[in-house]
Formats: structure tokens, C-alpha cells, sequence
């Protein structure tokens, strides 16, 4: 979409057209469901968080300015809804609040052990069994990884956000950025690997 | 600098968004111009991001659009 396309659709959703609101959801609402499931400590609440951001977003979107895209805009709203969540509940994770992230392990390629190449994936559009198995995997990864590692590799590799704008969302430096980045990368493409090449020579 | 494979893992986002230093970039090149795993494990990698956008992208239930939608009709009409 060109900032033109973009202009046109904002003006539209401030004079309250219908049409321009129901593009709004089917263009954003599945993410904004991701993003908030990904900060939120259950889907209740992340359901919760999302109509919030739907209240808030209705009553801001007069003042809206064009200063970020427009969905870069509607997931400011809705992490500040759930920083507003976890300042009043224990069960959302730290680091939302700013606590400092704890430093892990990663496994990649071993220059001792690795001597086969791996396998590659087997994601080609004939092998749809495969395919199907290799998204499984990797959702199931995603929802795995702590919450930090996996809403910098929502917001980068699922809704293409640049580093400047994650780490404007969620408060976080680039270099933290791309540490979780990497860290939650790695996590998955090892769970993935570990489940399609499960010879552990082969799957370093 | 020699680096080991582990040291490369460390610098795949930097070396995929094209930040590193020509002379880093040449290294990493290098290194996995000599090391098969290394470059299985930097296009599994490269693939993951994608995979993730394949993984969680799923259709919106069409009851909960409707639902959001009346929602929004009458705050908009209100």
C-alpha cells in the first residue's frame, strides 16, 4: 500500500465511514490478536486487550497524524493497553514493565560435530504432508519461546515492522532487539530442524 | 579473524540485514564458502522468518469479524 492508499483510507476512517473500518479489521485484526496473545498471559485477556485497543483506537483516531503507518500506530495503542494490564496484574511478564532479559543459551551449528551437511526443509508446494508438519512445528515453537523472544520475532518476521519501530513499541534497544531476535530464530529453526532431520548428527 | 561456527550463528541477523563491516561480511563469506553446516544452518535461518509468517497467519473466523463489526457500527453510529 502506497502513503497515498493509506492517506485516502485514514480520511475515510475519520469521517467514520463504515466501509473504511470493515477494511480495518480484516487487514489488521488477526494481528492485533497475535500481538496481544503474545503479550498477554492468557487468550481471554489478549481478547480482552484487543477491544480495548478497538475503544481506543476509535476515540484517537481523529488525532491520528500520519507520523507511523497506520499499523505501527494500532499496535502503540495496543501494547500500551497491555502495559496498562500488566501494571495490574502479576501474571503478565516482566519485561513488559522494563525488567531486564535474561541471557540464554544457543545452540547453533558445532564445528566438532557438524560434519553432514543438513537436510533442507521440505517446504516445496508438492510435499504438502511435509509442509503442514514444518508449520505445526514452527507455530508450536513460536508459542513456546518467552514472551520477549516471541513478539520481537512477531512483530519482525510475521508483520515485516522495521528494528526502529520494535524497538519504539516495546521500549526495548536495538541491540536488545536483535539479541531476541536472533535468540528466538534460533530457538525455532533448532525445533524445527530437531522434528525434520531427527538424526542428531545431521540436525546440529 | 578466524571465526568458529558458533561465532558465526551470533552474527546471522547483523550479516542478513547487511550490517556488518565489508571485511566482517568477507569473513562470514568465507567461512561458508569452507563449512556445509554452516550454510544449511544460515538458509534453514533464513527460511524460518518466512515459515513464521506461513505458521501464524490464519483467516479471522468470519462470527468474531461480524461481531467486532456490529460492535464497531454502533460505536461509530452512537
Amino acid at each position: 500500500m502506497t502513503s497515498d492508499d493509506e492517506a485516502t483510507w485514514v480520511r475515510r476512517l475519520k469521517q467514520g465511514d463504515e466501509a473504511a473500518f470493515e477494511r480495518l479489521i480484516d487487514t489488521y485484526y488477526g494481528a492485533m490478536l497475535r500481538l496481544a496473545r503474545s503479550l498477554c498471559p492468557d487468550p481471554a485477556t489478549a481478547e480482552d486487550v484487543v477491544q480495548e485497543t478497538w475503544f481506543a483506537i476509535l476515540s484517537a483516531i481523529a488525532r491520528f497524524e500520519g507520523r507511523s503507518t497506520l499499523k505501527t500506530w494500532i499496535f502503540a495503542i495496543l501494547t500500551n493497553q497491555a502495559r496498562k494490564r500488566a501494571a495490574k496484574d502479576r501474571r503478565f511478564a516482566a519485561w513488559l514493565l522494563g525488567d531486564t532479559t535474561e541471557d540464554e543459551a544457543i545452540a547453533g551449528p558445532d564445528c566438532a560435530t557438524a560434519q553432514a551437511a543438513m537436510s533442507p526443509w521440505p517446504l516445496d508446494a508438492e510435499a504438502k504432508v511435509h509442509r503442514d508438519q514444518v508449520l505445526t512445528i514452527v507455530q508450536e515453537a513460536i508459542e513456546n519461546l518467552p514472551s520477549n523472544q516471541r513478539t520481537v520475532v512477531i512483530l519482525r518476521d510475521i508483520e515485516g515492522l522495521e528494528p526502529a519501530e520494535v524497538c519504539e513499541l516495546l521500549k526495548i534497544t536495538d541491540g536488545n532487539q536483535r539479541v531476541l531476535l536472533h535468540r528466538g530464530r534460533v530457538s525455532i529453526r533448532n525445533t524445527a530442524d530437531q522434528a525434520l532431520n531427527p538424526n542428531p548428527e545431521m540436525s546440529r | 579473524m578466524k571465526h568458529c561456527c558458533s561465532q558465526i550463528v551470533e552474527l546471522l541477523v547483523d550479516y542478513l540485514e547487511g550490517e556488518l563491516s565489508a571485511e566482517q561480511t568477507a569473513e562470514l563469506d568465507s567461512h561458508f564458502a569452507g563449512c556445509p553446516p554452516c550454510v544449511a544452518f544460515l538458509e534453514t535461518y533464513r527460511e524460518t522468518g518466512k515459515v513464521c509468517k506461513c505458521a501464524l497467519e490464519k483467516e479471522l473466523p468470519a462470527a468474531m469479524e461480524q461481531t467486532l463489526l456490529n460492535f464497531l457500527k454502533t460505536t461509530i453510529q452512537g
